[in-house]
């Protein structure tokens, strides 16, 4: 059977993207979507997560291809802003209609 | 949709919390309060020039208000985001909607100034109150829609105390209806202030940066 034919045939549930899935990680992709781009205390402000958190969370992401981090500084001080990049805005909507998928398959 | 909606009201929501820091209160609040102590005390400097130099530089040392707070208190506790391309555009839309109603409201009240000083028309009782009337219904309108752009509610209550002071300022000819409207702003800017510094303190210096 062709892979084309075998991911056709797998389940909603079976396709969800599992590193999104994670609720963490879930908030924060959440949180990104819905702006251009957000700074660390942002973040932490509206996931409530500690900041080892979020940087794991984020690097994660990252080497994932999902979010784009850029370091930069402002006067002396080192200055990080974080958006969600294109391919990360597809993942995330493609996340979105396969967890609708998931919920229209349940029976009444 | 229902999602979708979901994502609007999240974006909405932390929009808002930008300002709940009170520096918008507290600068409008301000901007009255100068505009009834310029009228009260400062009428007496000469020469005139000195005088609008004066309300001026008043109004700019304000501006730096709003500025301040969010640059020292609002973005070292709640971060810095650069909101979504729909935010922007409203933001933007907002811009025009000032740009022309700060021209309609100076030809506006450039015809209530040359209706009033002219003594036959002033004469008139209707005259001399349908004219502020109309103005500060004008600009409380104004504020509704800088309120409505900017996505701020309390701002509709301070509209129609804006439109309301400035029509009694025009009435009576007495800018105390000013500082009446702008210090209840204030007050409520500071608790707003006070409020927003105790539900999001500074983070340590060392989470600052996320390096």
């Amino acid at each position: 059977m062709a892979p084309d034919t075998l991911s056709q045939n797998r389940k909603p549930h079976e396709q969800i993207n599992k590193l999104i899935h994670e609720p963490a990680r879930l908030i924060i992709l959440t949180n990104l979507y819905i702006v251009e781009k957000a700074d660390y205390i942002y973040l932490m402000r509206q996931t409530g997560m500690s900041m080892a958190n979020l940087s794991a969370h984020l690097g994660k992401l990252e080497a994932a291809g999902i979010v784009s981090i850029q370091k930069s500084f402002k006067g002396k001080k080192p200055y990080t802003t974080i958006s969600l990049n294109e391919d990360g805005r597809a993942i995330f909507r493609e996340y979105r209609s396969m967890i609708e998928k998931v919920f229209d398959d349940l029976p009444d | 949709m229902s999602q979708s909606t979901n994502l609007k009201d999240l974006e909405r929501k932390m929009y808002r919390t930008y300002f709940d820091d009170g520096s918008w209160d507290i600068y409008i609040g301000l901007l009255l309060i100068w505009n009834t102590l310029f009228g009260l005390l400062l009428t007496s400097i000469q020469p005139e020039a000195l005088r609008y130099g004066v309300m001026l530089l008043g109004f700019l040392l304000i501006a730096f208000v709003p500025n301040l707070m969010r640059k020292y208190i609002t973005a070292p506790r709640l971060g810095k985001v650069e909101f979504s391309k729909a935010r922007k555009r409203r933001i933007s839309k907002m811009k025009f909607f000032v740009f022309f109603a700060v021209l309609l409201t100076a030809n506006l009240v450039l015809i209530t100034a040359i209706v009033l000083r002219n003594p036959t028309l002033s004469a008139e009782s209707q005259t001399r109150s349908s004219f502020p009337i109309a103005v500060g219904f004008f600009i409380a309108l104004i504020f509704a829609g800088l309120a409505y752009y900017l996505d701020f509610n309390r701002m509709f209550f301070y509209a129609a105390a804006i439109g309301a002071a400035i029509t009694s300022t025009m009435i009576f000819d007495n800018p105390i209806s000013y500082m009446i409207a702008g210090f209840p702003m204030v007050i409520i800017g500071l608790i707003y202030l006070s409020r927003f510094i105790k539900t999001y303190p500074k983070p340590d210096k060392v989470l600052n940066h996320g390096s």
